[in-house]
């Protein structure tokens, strides 16, 4: 029986990075107890996947980890499980049970939701946001191991507004292209004119699938 | 707590250090209480990484928050670049549960591991704070604490310390923590609170103790200088280890640390009498834990931390009653749920290789073998009861259980160490070699590691060897020269430790009061995490002795005589110095003293009723 967790990764463990995440939900598995699908071979290690790696520094309201558990069991023991299981300053928001032959979960991930929290007012205004928008074209270039590689960022924002004190927005994230939550903000605010960097806190609020569905709203099947 | 513009400043510092989740707190089992009106910060003088894989720490930290009204909360050595960070935006150290700052808690306890870390216990508490020095902290300021075996001898760090926890630290901590709760709701005065702790057994407060030196340096006399304060302080032993707490919800850290597994401790203090081991004789006497117990508290530990590796810890665990047992015991039973097992710290001497296949189907990592010397008269010299042949031995048993990576560790300017015993080094280093090669291809497994490395030998207070100079430092470099050229071999890799620290720790560990000074100017100027071989910096340590115009060699080198005060002289560890100069003599004269299993060797605890039977 596969299943999805919904869970949450408060802003004060924003800094986890993606290996410590990884290995601590692994942690969170086995002290459930569940009877959890582990790996064959020498080293066997708990079978599960997270959704999307999450970049250190951000913040999660929606996050999905995968797993598989040998047996099936009703879903309030599996959740009650999980949730003991989790650090106390880490909630369970969900559970979903997928079919053991629905598509993986980090292959459904198509853009996520984010939310930049300013401490204080926004260096910018709605104005300026809307006229960043409608370019047609943001040249942007980023850093990957191979060097720097320019390229389009515009396609790759779906979305953006402002609400109150804070930024949010829609953003591409898959492997067909992948705009990070700090690069755009780092245009945005280059394109306002904003000299210095502002202190914020990134939040990923959803993971969605193509058709900008949360994966946390998934239904079970 | 923090206030919230600091808080702002701290999550823009925390964005740009190294390694930020060292400093988040929220792990699994984390006790977070705020609503206790008590606060204890326990301070470890080192990295997260390090203080979290400390098992002590845990131990205490449950005690102490199983009490009604004292919150315990964890305060680590921040890196560098995080404790230049806050020190620049004036955020003081703060605890993780609750982000207080070291100087809002009554109680501060620092544990001390190793000598190395002692401008930690100065920085942490000038990064929180706090005053360093005792004599400058005010009426209200917390009252700072320490204690682990680096206390063993506490005079160096007297100058910042206001009380000592000698010994065992379960019972003493409660009794001191409910005695300064209680007199500081009484609104009693520091100086009382402070006389009324040197009331607790096991507990030394220095500033009612003084020191009158000889010309020569050496102390003339010691003793306490206020009526009603005791001459001796005795070490605290707690003997009801079987039912001792234990932090069965041990913290899961999310980062990766030092020691990332469930540690179990399954006994304590060692019998073996190894002559240069300063925990071979201050943790007597032995106490083991029941297979029964120990198989209880592996349970609880596994299921609430979801660990995937079990490690059986003591000082020596090949020692422990029925480990064969044990051990298969443990692997019944959590081998569908893959944990897989550990053990340091065993002898060679050992029913090694029952045990190996017991442990060796379950994971394979190197092993580590502690040959101590060279040759046989100097391990009779410091009473190392190995012999090449139960080397030779576990080796082999340990390639043909399917170990290809065998580490194999030595101590080098040993007291009447000579080239002979350096050459046995290699001859010892050879022969496990030509071990591995006198297998048959098809028993033993491919791809040969071994390791030697070597230490250099640092004598410690409450040891037969506490009279013993260090080599000199062009003594130690030739001699690791020499091996280093004799042990040119295939297959084999030689590790050695630069001496410099060595030395550091040589004259620390056996430092008196002056030394206080020394690591104070040596703190100043800019010495902290001196364990870490990257911030070690010898250059300022000797500036700080010159400074204050003490001699490193008057404490590393001097080989005192048996008629001197020794700085500790006025702790009763328990073993007493009669048997520690009757265990030097027969050192030198190269005659073994066997394990007392079997039969008591009158070290000195036999003296205190019900504690060694
Ligand atoms: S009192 Fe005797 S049996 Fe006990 S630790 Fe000392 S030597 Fe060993």
């Amino acid at each position: 029986m596969k299943c999805w967790a919904v869970y949450q990764v408060p802003e004060s463990l924003r800094l986890l990075g993606h290996l410590d995440l990884m290995r601590s939900m692994q942690r969170v598995l086995r002290r459930s107890g569940l009877p959890i699908k582990y790996s064959q071979g020498f080293n066997p290690h708990v079978q599960m996947s997270l959704a999307a790696p999450k970049p250190v520094g951000m913040a999660g309201e929606n996050e999905l980890m995968e797993f598989t558990l040998t047996e099936p069991l009703p879903r309030e023991a599996v959740k009650e499980a999980i949730q003991k299981a989790l650090p106390e300053v880490m909630a369970l928001k969900g559970l979903i049970l997928r079919d053991d032959k629905a598509a993986a979960l980090p292959a459904l991930v198509r853009m996520a939701s984010y939310r930049v929290d300013f401490y204080g007012k926004p260096p910018f205004s709605a104005r300026q946001l809307s006229d960043f928008l409608s370019q047609t074209e943001i040249p942007a270039v980023k850093t990957t191991k191979k060097g720097k590689r320019s390229y389009d960022m515009r396609p790759l924002i779906m979305q953006a507004e402002l609400k109150g004190q804070s930024l949010h927005c829609t953003l591409s994230l898959w492997e067909g292209g992948a705009c990070r939550c700090d690069d755009f903000l780092e245009q945005l605010c280059r394109f306002a004119g904003v000299s210095e960097a502002p202190q914020v806190i990134y939040t990923r609020v959803r993971l969605l699938d193509k058709k900008a569905k949360p994966l946390d709203s998934y239904a079970d099947c | 707590m923090l206030t919230n513009e600091q808080n702002q400043q701290l999550e823009r510092l925390l964005d740009s250090v190294q390694k930020a989740v060292r400093y988040l707190g929220g792990e699994m089992n984390q006790r977070y209480k705020p609503e206790a009106s008590f606060g204890f910060a326990f301070c470890f003088p080192d990295t997260y990484e390090v203080g979290m894989s400390h098992l002590g720490m845990k131990i205490l930290y449950r005690i102490l928050n199983d009490l009604d009204d004292v919150r315990c909360e964890r305060v680590f050595m921040p890196a560098v670049d995080m404790a230049d960070g806050l020190r620049r935006e004036g955020i003081p150290l703060f605890s993780l549960e609750t982000r207080s700052p070291l100087k809002d808690f009554p109680l501060i306890g620092f544990t001390l591991q190793y000598e190395m870390s002692f401008t930690c216990v100065l920085e942490m508490l000038s990064l929180g704070g706090v005053a360093a020095l005792s004599k400058a902290r005010k009426e209200s300021d917390p009252i700072v604490l320490a204690g682990g075996p680096s206390a063993a001898n506490p005079e160096p760090l007297t100058p910042f310390i206001d009380a000592f926890l000698l010994g065992d630290g379960e019972e003493s901590v409660v009794e001191v923590t409910q005695l300064v709760k209680a007199l500081r709701e009484k609104g009693e005065t520091r100086e009382n609170i402070l006389f009324a702790l040197s009331q607790i057994e096991g507990v030394y407060v220095p500033r009612f103790y003084e020191a009158v030196y000889n010309e020569d340096g050496t102390i003339r006399s010691f003793g306490p200088i206020r009526e009603g304060v005791p001459p001796v302080v005795r070490r605290r032993i707690y003997l009801d280890f079987e039912n001792a707490p234990y932090p069965e919800k041990m913290i899961v850290p999310y980062t990766q640390i030092v020691h990332d597994r469930v540690a179990l401790e399954v006994m304590r203090g060692c019998t073996r009498g190894c002559r240069f081991c300063q925990a071979g004789y201050i943790y007597r006497p032995v106490r083991e834990r029941s297979p029964k117990r120990v198989m209880e508290l592996a349970e609880s530990l596994i299921s609430s931390s979801g660990y995937e590796e079990l490690s059986i810890t003591s000082l020596s665990t090949g020692d422990y009653t029925g480990l064969a047992e044990l051990v298969a015991g443990l692997n019944k039973r959590f081998q569908n749920r893959r944990v897989a097992l550990s053990l340091p710290s065993l002898r060679v001497d050992g029913s090694l290789k029952e045990t190996l296949e017991e442990t060796g189907q379950v994971r394979k990592g190197g092993l580590t073998f502690a040959a101590e010397a060279g040759t046989q008269r100097l391990r009779d010299v410091i009473n190392k009861g190995v012999t090449e042949d139960d080397l030779i031995t576990a080796v082999s048993d340990a390639f043909s259980s399917g170990y290809a990576g065998i580490k194999i560790y030595f101590m080098t300017s040993l007291p009447t160490e000579t080239y002979e015993d350096l050459d046995g080094i290699a001859a010892l280093a050879a022969l496990v070699r030509q071990t591995y090669f006198n297998l048959p291809k098809a028993s033993r497994p491919g791809g040969l590691r071994i390791n030697i490395s070597t230490s250099t030998f640092v004598p410690k207070p409450f040891t037969p060897f506490q009279w013993c100079g260090q080599d000199a430092p062009q003594v130690i470099e030739e001699k690791q020269r020499y091996l280093r050229e004799k042990l040119r071999m295939k297959g084999l890799a030689f590790r050695w430790n630069d001496w410099q620290q060595s030395r550091m720790e040589a004259a620390i560990s056996r430092g008196d009061r002056r030394m206080g000074a020394v690591i104070y100017e040596a703190w100043k100027l800019g010495c902290r995490l001196d364990s870490w071989t990257e911030h070690f910096n010898y250059e300022r340590w000797q500036e700080a002795f010159q400074k204050v115009g003490v001699d490193i060699a008057f404490y590393a080198n001097r080989e005192r005589s048996y008629d001197e005060i020794l700085p500790w002289d006025f702790i009763d560890m328990g073993v007493t110095k009669d048997f520690l100069r009757k265990e030097n003599e027969k050192a030198k004269a190269g005659v073994t003293t066997p394990d007392c299993r079997q039969g008591c060797r009158g070290c000195g605890l036999q003296r205190l009723e019900g504690v060694c039977t």
